[in-house]
């Protein structure tokens, strides 16, 4: 892909979402002129840019989006809904063929369908009706189920023979039908040329459609031709040729049953013109026409420009500025020609223009000229190889600009690469220790620590750094929202105001990506579940128009999302009904449990409060998905309810998780890992003071019954845990779901900062990993997944 | 110049651009019933083919690029004479 | 070496722009609006101005007509421009712009423009 191609994606990736924006925002500020302003820009220059490339289906849609805002401004059209719907479709295609694009760098012609109807319908808005013409003209071309009939020229021999060759060899027959537009060939196209490039033509017909071709009235320049073929090709093919101009031409696959009959004999005898008198419009002189040499035309051009700039008004301001400029171009062109003797004359009528503020003698020079520059061109017409020569290559200063976009492949191998080097530092203390225990030097240990002391600084920084780099706003997820809201509510017939803070707070994009989903899911919940349908709002005394608000903020090193509707809430009474239904609690559970508590049942798998499956919150998949996707990322996830008055979800997740700090622990000999931020604390517990409820033991810690499990066990090792000299157990406290673990082991170490790789192959099935991790001394530690485990 | 105008016909050569299409149709207007030799044509422009369809100058040699020859033969019921 | 100014608010354009005027050996410098564009043109000079009309902030007629009046720049300025409406022609030169010419362009047209504009010796 080429550099400009990239630069083509990624900046119409930013562009389709502030466009999305400002369609919805205009939805309740219809009338405000600088979103207006703003939204057309954008739809301009993303035209624009498409037209750059050959992706004729954007730019085609995008030039229609932008006739109807333009409409919109110049009062020819209003905003509406359904318009709104329709630009936001039109974004949408435009997103799937960036899609395309960014995978295949091109744009596939089965899309030129969609394209013609999504640009017929953007210009079916424009009520003006001079406009409406051209999208009738679109909607109708193109499509199978109007009736047509195949020309009546076509001989009955003829429709035999295709008729055979569709029934019995399966060979394509299609027919073209294509009307060119009359002001084709300003834009440079050849309709014939176009044809002659159709393969296996069976049939062909050129017919003169202008009404008013005759020779006392021929305009060369406007085309009144239509052309009809048969072929043998196949349509996609056809397709492929046509695709700059859909609109104009009818490309039908035919079956048997439309060559038939074949009883009428016709012969095609030529094709006639079928003349009629009326007058074709008089166009103006082309001067668009004059194909010759590029040089020359471009010579022409500018010198027709400073003409037409010098027959501009006088009077402004800035006309000495303007006189100057076109004393420059002026001379360069003449410099660029080798009449540097005309020079002296152009600075003297610049002086003289100058002098009385007035354009006419640089005017009366170039009438003077224009002859002489006349005799030029036919000398460059001659000289039919030049080329301007230009000076070397650029070696001077490029300024770039001050924000760079890097592919994300790249800040993840600079990620993987620190967290190498985080992994190599580690393996320093290690040497440390050898210098001392097996070669006896305790200063080379002393010094070795040192530099570690050093190097593990400027890893550190390095770390935070490129975690910086790789930090991302949440915006680039809540952007999304107001349409999603938009449409759901408009589905669900509720009235949505949507609300949303701290979009600018950032996170890693691992974790900002990985918040989309259980995020949509929520607010599709709150929507589907919470907000109450405007009468039923009304009925409570609420206002019609419910009320979800999306937060996001930083506390500490975890942001924090919380989502707030003002609907029904949920019904703790019902919620523990539903779970002791379906087992998830028993009687004794359901009886002491608290509201929160019976709320946050809504997050356990396989419970879904909806009465019925419903379109938008999907068919019974629960909170309980939201649960494990934000677990998967070490987060965490509440529930709050009011009943019948709204329903809070709080989100808690960390800023990053590419480091991660686990605390290394033993057990029957060998190491693990477990992550830091689940242990709450390590105590030694004797083994007297370990009791045995309801045949599982337990320990009173800090006045708290913690419930104690061995590792080995949970492990299915069958070794007992060891007791250290003192008698006791090594207890790992940890906190699963808020609620405190004891976790015996043989033995704590030190803790480390790991880069966490998620276990692959046969063993990704066991959830009792979280992942393994390459320690300083190059050996694996696989660091341990307390949720799943215990 | 892709056409030449000589005093009895009209020669055309290569690609005939959509710039002929004024002195081809001052040409016929003041030329009526000459012909045209397309032998050398590789390829008319749309708007030299709609005059040449308007005015039907006689073709005296089609052109031997078959491609095109069996577009233009279409349109010019093939004389029999020839 | 001749500088040749690219203002344009689309990066991509810019982009465009860049490759073909490099390409020739030309060194290209950007500005993503009116004003920034005249913020450059103040504080060094240009050969020519490579203009786009709809920009945020200061549009390309606005520029140029600044240009013109403060006498920054008495390079020549071309409008390159996705509208093919007379007006817009009109406005253009109205400013001061000395070209107008109707984008997208095709490397080789834009660089005989750029290389006449500039003087550069066609023979």
């Amino acid at each position: 892909m080429t550099p400009l191609l990239e630069q083509f994606i990624s900046e119409s990736r930013d562009f389709l979402p502030e466009i999305n924006e400002k369609l919805m925002r205009l939805e309740t500020e219809a009338g405000n002129a600088q979103v207006m302003n703003e939204l057309f820009r954008l739809v301009h220059t993303l035209k624009g840019n498409s037209g750059l490339f050959d992706f004729p289906e954007m730019t085609r849609v995008l030039h229609a989006c932008e006739d109807l805002l333009d409409a919109v401004r110049d009062n020819r059209a209003s905003y509406s809904e359904s318009m709104a719907d329709c630009l936001l479709e039109a974004m949408d295609f435009s997103g799937m063929l960036l899609d395309e694009i960014e995978s295949s760098e091109k744009i596939d012609s089965k899309h030129a369908r969609m394209s013609v109807e999504l640009t017929a319908s953007l210009l079916h808005l424009i009520e003006s009706k001079q406009e409406s013409n051209k999208a009738v003209g679109l909607a109708q071309k193109n499509d199978r189920s109007t009736i047509f009939k195949l020309p009546n020229e076509l001989d009955s021999d003829l429709r035999k023979r295709l008729y055979c060759a569709i029934v019995n060899d399966s060979l394509p027959v299609v027919y073209i039908e294509y009307a060119p537009e009359s002001e084709c060939f300003f834009k440079g196209e050849d309709p014939f040329f176009q044809v002659r490039q159709i393969p296996e033509i069976v049939w062909r017909s050129i017919q003169v459609t202008s009404p008013d071709f005759d020779i006392k009235h021929i305009d060369p320049y406007q085309c009144g031709l239509k052309f009809r073929i048969l072929c043998r090709a196949e349509a996609s093919e056809l397709q492929e040729l046509f695709r700059y101009t859909p609109e104009q031409v009818k490309i039908i696959s035919l079956t048997p049953e439309d060559l038939l009959p074949f009883d009428r004999i016709k012969f095609p005898e030529g094709i006639q013109a079928e003349r009629t008198d009326q007058t074709l419009d008089e166009l103006g002189e082309g001067e668009v026409l004059a194909l010759t040499e590029e040089q020359t035309i471009a010579l022409r051009e500018i010198l027709c420009a400073q003409r037409d700039v010098l027959a501009q008004a006088d009077d402004v301001p800035w006309l000495k500025g303007r006189l100057r400029s076109v004393a420059v171009a002026l001379t360069a062109i003449h410099r660029a020609l080798g009449r540097i003797d005309s020079i002296p004359m152009i600075e003297a009528a610049l002086n003289d223009a100058l002098a009385h503020e007035t354009s006419a003698p640089l005017q009366e020079w170039l009438e003077k000229h224009a002859p002489e520059t006349a005799l030029i061109s036919t000398a460059l017409e001659e000289n039919a190889d030049f080329e301007p020569k230009f000076g070397r290559r650029a070696e001077d200063v490029i300024c770039g600009p001050k924000t760079l976009k890097v592919d994300q492949e790249k800040i993840d191998r600079l990620m993987a690469l620190i967290g190498e080097m985080v992994v190599a530092k580690n393996s320093l203390p290690y040497l440390a220790l050898r210098a001392e225990n097996q070669f006896g030097s305790r200063e080379l240990a002393r010094e070795i620590k040192t530099e570690y002391a050093v190097i593990n600084r400027i890893a550190e920084e390095m770390q935070d750094a490129i975690m910086q780099v790789r930090m991302l706003p949440v915006s680039f997820i809540f952007q999304r929202f107001p349409r999603l809201v938009r449409d759901i509510s408009k589905r669900l017939g509720k009235q949505v105001t949507l609300v949303m803070e701290g979009e600018n707070t950032e996170a890693d994009k691992n974790i900002v990506e990985a918040l989309a989903d259980p995020l949509i899911h929520i607010i599709r919940n709150s929507l589907d579940h919470g907000i109450e349908k405007p009468d039923a709002r009304e009925a409570s005394g609420k206002s019609k128009a419910g009320r979800l608000t999306i937060r996001a903020g930083q506390e500490s090193d975890r942001v924090v999302i919380e989502i707030t509707d003002d609907g029904r809430g949920v019904d703790p009474e019902i919620v523990k009904r539903k779970a002791y239904e379906k087992g998830l609690i028993d009687e004794i559970e359901r009886e002491r449990m608290s509201d929160r508590e019976a709320v946050n049942l809504v997050f356990a798998a396989g419970f879904s409060t909806a009465a019925k499956v419903s379109e938008i919150s999907g068919r019974g998949v629960g909170m309980d998905v939201v649960r494990n996707a934000v677990e998967k990322v070490n987060g965490t996830v509440v529930m709050e309810s009011d009943n019948g008055k709204g329903t809070r979800v709080l989100l808690s997740l960390p800023l990053s998780m590419a480091v991660t700090n686990v605390m290394i622990i033993e057990s029957n000999n060998q190491i693990f890992g477990v992550p830091m931020d689940t242990v709450v604390e390590t105590v030694r517990v004797s083994e007297s003071a370990i009791r045995v409820i309801k045949k599982r033991q337990a320990a009173v810690l800090r006045g708290r019954i913690v419930p104690l499990l061995s590792l080995n066990r949970l492990l299915g090792i069958g070794t007992r845990q060891r007791l250290d000299d003192d008698n006791k157990y090594a207890a790992l406290v940890v906190r699963i779901r808020g609620e405190q673990v004891g976790v015996l082991v043989d033995n704590f170490h030190e803790t480390v900062d790991i880069i966490l790789k998620p276990v692959n192959g046969i063993l990704s099935g066991l959830n009792a990993y979280a992942g393994s991790a390459l320690l300083g001394d190059g050996s694996v530690l696989m660091v341990l997944n307390p949720k799943e485990l215990v | 110049m892709a056409i030449d105008y000589r005093n009895e016909c009209a020669v055309f050569s290569d690609v005939v651009g959509v710039e002929e299409a004024d002195g081809l149709l001052e040409w016929l207007e003041i030329n009526p019933g000459k012909p045209v030799v397309l032998e050398k044509c590789q390829h008319l422009h749309t708007a030299i083919l709609q005059v040449l369809m308007m005015f039907k100058p006689p073709v005296s040699v089609f052109p031997a690029n078959e491609e095109l020859c069996n577009w233009l033969t279409e349109l010019w019921p093939q004389n029999p004479g020839e | 070496m001749k500088r040749i100014l690219i203002v344009d608010d689309a990066a991509t354009v810019r982009l465009y722009h860049r490759n073909i005027i490099e390409s020739a050996g030309f060194v290209a410098d950007e500005a993503i609006n009116g004003i920034e564009a005249l913020e450059k043109a103040l504080s060094m000079p240009f050969d020519l101005f490579l203009v786009d009309i709809n920009m945020p902030k200061l549009d390309g007629y606005g520029f140029i007509k600044e240009l013109r009046s403060q006498d920054i720049a008495q390079a020549p300025a071309m409008i390159v421009s996705t509208e093919a409406k007379e007006s817009d022609r009109d406005k253009a030169y109205m400013a001061g712009a000395n070209l107008y010419i109707i984008k997208p362009t095709k490397p080789q047209e834009l660089l005989t423009y750029i290389g006449l504009l500039l003087g550069e010796e066609a023979a």
